[in-house]
């Protein structure tokens, strides 16, 4: 698990965090929207997306559609629960420099 | 170029929040373009102005029901273009929950407005069309973005006291309550959707 200390790294990373966030609000979205959402390269997202998928955070699914390579991805159970922790990191970092 | 200031911690954990938002209104909402607004208002004030002379008065109901297919095919093929030109197009998911909030109401209006003619109760129709226009743009802003919801909603819900106003108000007032609402609120708030949009 990418994880240090309850501060995942893994999803520290902008587009990642971008992509964990669209897929926790969409059963799924497909490599050409999420490329379409973060104005990202082919190259970039690919990169960005397997690191996710061997991390076990989104499954991928490849299929044809009209003779076309189709690429879906999904957020998995561990992918939700590593957000979710990640939010409620980021909310008693705030908490605790309000409170200072 | 780095800043030579430390960024405060707190700063950029708000500023990690405000990206997740931004992600998830981007992918599960829809941008609705103002200048759809604006050409629907015109659309709305024209036929307005047409109603009003004496020549066509007898024949409103024929007008507003053109300048509505017209509207919407204007309407449809400026969000079109804006999906295409934001590298959207495929992105189908904001689109069809838009015209699943916005096309019952729509639908319900269209029978309304068979039954009510039928029925030789013309003088119904302006209420029927704002409450369920309002209706209509009430329930689709939930699925725009954050920077127009507020905007929308706030149309939907003038466009709804309009029609009510239209039930109890003479049917003389009817084609200037109808070019307030579909004339008027659809440009002022085009013009203001246009401007969000540019600020977001």
């Amino acid at each position: 698990m990418n994880a240090e200390g309850g501060f995942d790294r893994l999803i520290y990373e902008r587009v990642r965090l971008g992509i964990m966030s669209a897929l926790a609000m969409n059963d799924e979205l497909t490599f050409n929207e999420l490329k379409a959402l973060f104005n990202a390269s082919d190259g970039n997202l690919g990169a960005h997306a397997r690191k996710l998928e061997e991390a076990g955070y989104v499954e991928c699914t490849k299929s044809f559609e009209a003779r076309r390579p189709k690429t879906i991805y999904r957020i998995t159970g561990i992918g939700r629960k590593a957000l979710l922790r990640y939010l409620e990191h980021i909310e008693a970092v705030i908490k605790a420099t309000r409170r200072a | 170029m780095q800043s030579d200031f430390p960024i405060p911690i707190e700063t950029r954990a708000l500023g990690t929040l405000a990206y997740i938002r931004r992600s998830i209104d981007s992918s599960a909402s829809m941008a609705v373009p103002g200048m759809a607004g604006i050409v629907m208002g015109v659309v709305g004030l024209l036929a307005s102005v047409l109603s009003s002379f004496p020549h066509w008065a007898a024949h409103w109901p024929r007008i507003w029901m053109c300048a509505g297919g017209v509207a919407s095919l204007v309407g449809s093929a400026l969000m079109a273009r804006e999906a295409a030109q934001s590298g959207h197009a495929r992105y189908l998911g904001p689109v069809r929950k838009f015209m699943l909030c916005l096309c019952p109401a729509l639908f319900a209006g269209g029978v309304l407005t068979v039954v009510l003619w039928r029925a030789h109760l013309e003088g119904l129709l302006p209420g029927t069309w704002l409450l369920l226009y309002g209706c209509a743009v009430l329930s689709a802003s939930t699925v725009t973005i954050a920077s127009t919801m507020r905007l929308l909603c706030t149309m939907g819900a003038l466009f709804v006291t309009l029609g009510l106003f239209a039930f109890v108000l003479p049917a003389a007032s009817h084609m200037a309550i109808l070019g307030l609402g579909f004339g008027v609120l659809h440009v002022v708030f085009g013009y203001l959707v246009g401007n969000s949009d540019h600020a977001a």
